[in-house]
C-alpha cells in the first residue's frame, strides 16, 4: 500500500518539479507579461511564454519524440519549414516602394549588419565557437525568421536563447535606439528635411521582386530558402492579381505558422537547455549586437552625406535594423520631436526593408562559411 | 586554420558581400528604372 502510495505520488509532475523549472515559469511570465501589459511583440511572446511554461512543466514531456512540442519543432524549425513562410508572408506585407524610390538607402541596409559582424567577435573571445557565434551575430539583424533559420542550421542548441533574445530586443527598439541616435547625431543633423520620395511606378514594383530573388540567390544560394520565399510574397502583392493568395500569406497562413513557430522555440527553453551561462551571454551579446548594428546605419548614413549633395538625415541609418516597421517609426518620432513638420516615416523604411534583405545575405553568408 | 584567421574571413568576405549584393541590387533598380522610361512609357501610369 505504501510502495502503491509512492508509485502513485512519483507519478506526480509536482514531485519532480526543480528550482529549474520554477525559475523557467518565472521567464515564460515575463514573457506573457511583457507581450500582455507592454505590448511587446505579443504575437511571439504568447506562445513563447506559454511555450516555456509547459515545457518546464514536469513529465510532460512534451519535447520528448512524437510529442507535440517536437512535432511543431522537428517539421517546422529542423526542416527549415516555418522561417520561410513567414518571410512569404513578409513580402506581402511589404512595399518596397521607398526602398525603389530612393535605392541608396540599400547600402544603409548593409551598413546596418555592422553589429552582425562585432557581436560574431564579441561571441568567439567569449569562447563561442564559429557556427555558435554565426548565430548569435545575426541577432544584430533584428530579424527573428532569419536568427532562427541560422540557429537551427549552425547552432541549434542555442536556438531558444538566440529566437528570444532577437524578439526581446526587437521589441525593446523604441528603449535601445533613441539614446544611440542622440549620442551619434547633432541637433543639425536631426532637423535635416528630406525631400518628398519620387513616385513609383507599378511596373518598377512588379519587377523588384523578381531582380532581388535572381540577384541575391545567384550571389548568396544559401540565402534561397528565405529571399525566394520573401520575394515570392511580395510578387503575390505586386502582381496585384492574386489578392486571395496575398492576403492567406500575410493573414491566415502567417497566423498559423506564428502560432507554431512561438510554441516550437518555447519548446526548445526547458530549464537543462537554458538555464545556462551560454544563455545568459547569448543575451549580452544580442544587445551588443544591436546596438553596434544601429551604429552602422548612422555612421553610413553620415558618412554618405559629406559625399553627397543631397543630405539624408542620418537617423534613416538607425533604421537599417530591420523591425519592421518599429525601426522606422522611432525615427519618425524622433525626427517629429526636432521638428514637428520633418516626416521621416517614408524615408525610414527604405533602409528598414533594407535591412531584411541585408540580414538574409548575411545569414546566408554565415551558412555557407560557417557550416 | 585558426579560429580567428577563420572568423577574419568570414566577415572580410561576410560584411563585403552584404555591401557587394546590396550594392548591386541598387544599382539594378536604377537601370530597372532608366530602362523602364527608355522603352515602358510614362512611369506613373506604370
Amino acid at each position: 500500500m505504501v510502495d502503491a502510495l509512492f508509485n502513485f505520488i512519483n507519478s506526480m509532475g509536482v514531485y519532480h518539479l526543480t528550482v529549474g523549472n520554477l525559475i523557467m515559469w518565472a521567464i515564460s511570465f515575463g514573457l506573457m507579461f511583457l507581450a500582455i501589459r507592454k505590448g511587446y511583440e505579443p504575437l511571439l511572446l504568447i506562445p513563447i511564454g506559454f511555450g516555456v511554461f509547459i515545457v518546464n512543466l514536469p513529465l510532460t514531456n512534451l519535447m520528448e519524440n512524437h510529442q507535440i512540442l517536437h512535432i511543431f519543432y522537428h517539421y517546422g524549425l529542423e526542416w527549415e519549414l516555418i522561417p520561410p513562410i513567414i518571410f512569404l508572408g513578409l513580402g506581402a506585407m511589404t512595399d518596397f516602394g521607398p526602398v525603389i524610390a530612393n535605392p541608396k538607402t540599400l547600402l544603409l541596409g548593409a551598413a546596418a549588419q555592422f553589429g552582425v559582424y562585432i557581436a560574431f567577435f564579441f561571441a568567439l573571445g567569449l569562447g563561442f565557437t564559429i557556427p555558435e557565434a554565426c548565430s548569435i551575430g545575426i541577432i544584430g539583424g533584428a530579424d527573428g525568421p532569419t536568427t532562427i533559420f541560422t540557429t537551427v542550421a549552425l547552432a541549434p542548441h542555442l536556438l531558444g536563447a538566440t529566437a528570444v533574445a532577437a524578439y526581446s530586443y526587437m521589441a525593446l527598439v523604441p528603449v535601445i535606439q533613441p539614446p544611440l541616435i542622440k549620442m551619434m547625431t547633432t541637433k543639425k543633423e536631426r532637423l535635416i528635411r528630406m525631400k518628398q520620395l519620387r513616385p513609383v511606378s507599378k511596373r518598377q514594383k512588379i519587377i523588384f521582386p523578381l531582380v532581388t530573388c535572381g540577384l541575391v540567390c545567384l550571389f548568396v544560394p544559401a540565402s534561397a530558402a528565405l529571399m525566394a520565399m520573401f520575394m515570392l510574397g511580395n510578387f503575390f502583392r505586386e502582381s496585384g492579381v492574386v489578392e486571395r493568395l496575398s492576403g492567406t500569406a500575410q493573414n491566415e497562413l502567417m497566423n498559423i505558422v506564428t502560432i507554431f513557430l512561438g510554441i516550437a522555440v518555447g519548446g526548445t527553453m526547458s530549464a537543462e537547455a537554458f538555464l545556462n551561462p551560454k544563455a545568459l551571454m547569448v543575451f549580452a551579446m544580442g544587445l551588443v549586437a544591436f546596438s553596434f548594428s544601429t551604429i552602422g546605419g548612422l555612421l553610413l548614413a553620415k558618412l554618405m552625406n559629406v559625399f553627397s549633395k543631397e543630405k539624408i538625415n542620418p537617423m534613416i541609418g538607425a533604421a537599417g535594423v530591420s523591425a519592421v516597421p518599429m525601426a522606422a517609426r522611432v525615427v519618425q518620432k524622433m525626427g517629429a520631436a526636432e521638428d514637428p513638420r520633418n516626416f521621416l516615416l517614408m524615408h525610414a523604411m527604405g533602409p528598414n526593408v533594407a535591412g531584411v534583405i541585408g540580414t538574409v545575405v548575411a545569414a546566408g553568408i554565415f551558412l555557407t562559411m560557417a557550416q | 586554420m585558426s579560429v580567428w584567421a577563420k572568423a577574419m574571413e568570414i566577415f572580410t568576405f561576410g560584411f563585403s558581400s552584404v555591401f557587394f549584393v546590396l550594392g548591386a541590387l541598387s544599382l539594378s533598380v536604377i537601370i530597372t528604372r532608366v530602362l523602364i522610361n527608355k522603352f515602358g512609357g510614362n512611369p506613373k501610369k506604370g
